[in-house]
């Protein structure tokens, strides 16, 4: 069905979606329909779509946090179901953000960030303490490391969040609506900081986003549409809502 | 930051929940140590009673289940020490009385033969020791005297009948230090059992020759087959009524430590359920199942640490004030041996562990999307 990634699309491509289905286990809901796709290394790209077009559900595979009901995921060229130890892919090769920040409330923005690094590379506590504060430096949050999420601001929360995705230095990070609980000040902080994560360290950036601001702010826009990709020709700006979010869809078909 | 730094953060962000869990758990603990400590001692305390005498061998009826109530013929006394290889023989009556007006209800009271080599070997602190011809006179232990404020010259009521207390005495062993001694024959004459001792303590010899102890056993068993000589350390492993006590403890700690895990695994389920979404967070950034395990289970060791630190000192801290009870005194003595608190201690562990198994495996399994969904 599919041919082996050849060399030359392993070292272009982080990413290789091959038609890729994903119908949830009542067998009536197909979020994800056919759907091949292909990200650069470095690139950065914006997921777009109206609420249950299939992005978070293509975001989740890209992840390796679920898997296709057909087709296959390739990660720098190895299909995802080949890999034996998924855990020790996503800890060292995918940074996570989320909508919620999802931080631990007992441990502190250095110790959040610490968090991924027990995992990977082993590094002694002293190396994580230092690694941990580097990236917080980096985002912006010298002088916030011993405080606890509740004690900081949202914008704070989503920065650490993305110190502690880049914790074991990923050549992927994958944001899942990363401005949708920001004002729209933090949310623009956050998007610089994105950006110049995408210039300076080259990580190669996919956003899932309802905002054109932060799609604008992408090199590609991929559109989802009722769980299918819209040829990019096409393009997802019509998804877009200035200030954020799209009008309701009637026929949804995400779970 | 440290991995078990993590578990610890965890635990406190819940303070009264887990210091409830590990103070029953403690209390399970300080149970098992207590009550498995004090048969423990007082097992041990008889053995050394009977170590420190020399002796080898303990004669008693045969069938006797409840010792102090068979008797022998107190003529065995020549027999058995005419026995080829046998070396001292101590023959003597024990019961059990209660001082109700001292409010002590289990004391012991030994009848001697004027002769009885045991005489000698206690120091007399005060007064003298039993002679021949000696009626209605008694000798208290140290502590007996001293829980019940009597001094050489002072009657003493038992058996409905006054006793003069003669002398005070010390020994090595704290049942006799709590026990009293009147002569054999006052004794039996008190229990109307005329001619009978409980038993005989036999020492073989030569000393220390194990050879010898079975062939001395095995003599004594063929004088009569009304009786039997076991070694010691069989005796004392099965006087009824430390059988008892022993069981009566082992029950009770079952019970404590069913009572534990339930609330560890109470505990720890309550802990991972509500915190669904985090574990699935660490799940998604790529933590292993069994890192998310060893984080639940070290939550636990924790709390069962913790408990049985607490739960240790409290059980042998209950045993020590048991012995310090004048009802007590003659019966127990010091702390519960090291290996009880070590019992206890591992038997915190293993509830925690127990009790933390199905929530670790549960936290484990959480598929990291739907976990993330949860919050």
């Amino acid at each position: 069905m599919n041919n082996p990634p050849s060399p030359a699309n392993a070292e272009a491509y982080l990413l290789q979606v091959r038609q890729v289905s994903r119908v949830f286990s009542d067998g009536q809901v197909s979020a994800l329909v056919d759907v091949s796709l292909s990200i650069r290394r470095g690139e950065y790209a914006a997921i777009v779509g109206p609420s249950g077009s299939g992005k978070s559900t293509l975001l989740n595979l890209l992840g390796a946090l679920d898997r296709p009901t057909h087709g296959e995921v390739l990660f720098g060229g190895r299909s995802l179901s080949a890999i034996r130890d998924i855990d020790s892919l996503r800890a060292c090769q995918i940074g996570f953000v989320f909508q919620s920040f999802h931080l631990l409330p007992t441990l502190s923005a250095l110790e959040n960030v610490q968090i991924p690094m027990f995992e990977g590379p082993r590094r002694s506590p002293s190396e994580r303490i230092r690694k941990a504060q580097e990236l917080l430096t980096i985002v912006g949050l010298a002088r916030r490391m011993h405080h606890l999420p509740s004690q900081m601001s949202v914008g704070e929360r989503q920065r650490t969040a993305i110190a502690r995705a880049l914790a074991n230095d990923p050549p992927l990070i994958l944001a899942d609506e990363p401005t949708g609980n920001l004002d729209s000040h933090s949310g623009s902080a956050i998007l610089d900081l994105f950006d110049s994560l995408h210039r300076e360290r080259h990580v190669t950036l996919v956003v899932i986003t309802h905002s054109s601001d932060v799609a604008q702010r992408a090199e590609r826009i991929i559109t989802l549409h009722d769980g299918r990709l819209v040829p990019e020709n096409e393009s997802g700006r019509e998804f877009l809502h200035p200030q954020g979010h799209v009008p309701a869809v009637s026929n949804s078909t995400s779970p | 930051m440290r991995f078990w730094g993590i578990a610890w953060k965890n635990l406190v962000r819940r303070p009264w929940r887990s210091s409830l869990t590990a103070l029953g758990l403690s209390l399970a603990v300080a149970a098992v140590v207590a009550l498995i400590g004090v048969s423990q001692r007082l097992e041990q305390s008889f053995l050394q009673l009977y170590n420190q005498r020399g002796a080898d061998l303990v004669v008693q009826h045969s069938g006797g289940m409840m010792q102090l109530n068979s008797g022998i013929s107190e003529n065995l006394h020549e027999r058995i020490g005419t026995l080829p290889g046998a070396g001292q023989v101590i023959g003597g009556l024990m019961d059990i009385v209660a001082l109700e007006r001292f409010d002590l209800f289990a004391v012991i009271v030994n009848g001697w033969r004027a002769d009885c080599p045991v005489l000698d070997q206690v120091t007399i602190v005060e007064g003298r020791r039993l002679r021949a011809g000696d009626r209605s006179q008694v000798m208290l232990g140290k502590v007996l005297a001293g829980n019940i404020g009597k001094h050489v010259g002072d009657t003493i009521e038992f058996y409905a009948e006054q006793f003069e207390v003669v002398g005070i005495f010390d020994s090595f062993s704290i049942y006799e230090t709590g026990a009293m001694f009147i002569l054999l024959g006052e004794l039996q004459r008190l229990m109307d059992r005329p001619g009978k001792v409980t038993g005989y303590v036999v020492q073989a010899a030569p000393a220390g020759d194990a050879a010898a102890v079975e062939e001395l056993r095995v003599r004594i068993n063929g004088l009569d087959p009304n009786i039997r000589a076991v070694a010691v350390s069989e005796f004392v492993r099965n006087i009824s009524q430390i059988r008892l006590i022993r069981t009566a403890s082992w029950v009770t700690s079952v019970i404590a430590i069913v009572i534990g895990i339930v609330g560890v695994l109470n505990t720890m389920i309550t802990s991972v359920f509500e915190r669904a979404s985090e574990i699935g967070t660490l799940r998604a950034i790529g933590w292993h199942k069994w890192r998310v395990m060893s984080l639940v289970m070290a939550e636990a060791l924790l709390l069962s640490s913790l408990a049985a630190i607490v739960g240790a000192s409290m059980g042998a801290g209950s045993a020590r004030l048991l012995g310090c009870l004048p009802q007590l005194a003659g019966f127990l003595d010091g702390w519960p041996p090291g290996t009880v608190i070590a019992q206890g201690v591992l038997l915190a562990v293993v509830v925690g562990v127990l009790g933390a198994l199905y929530p670790a495996v549960w936290a484990a399994n959480l598929r990291p999307i739907q976990a993330l969904r949860r919050r």
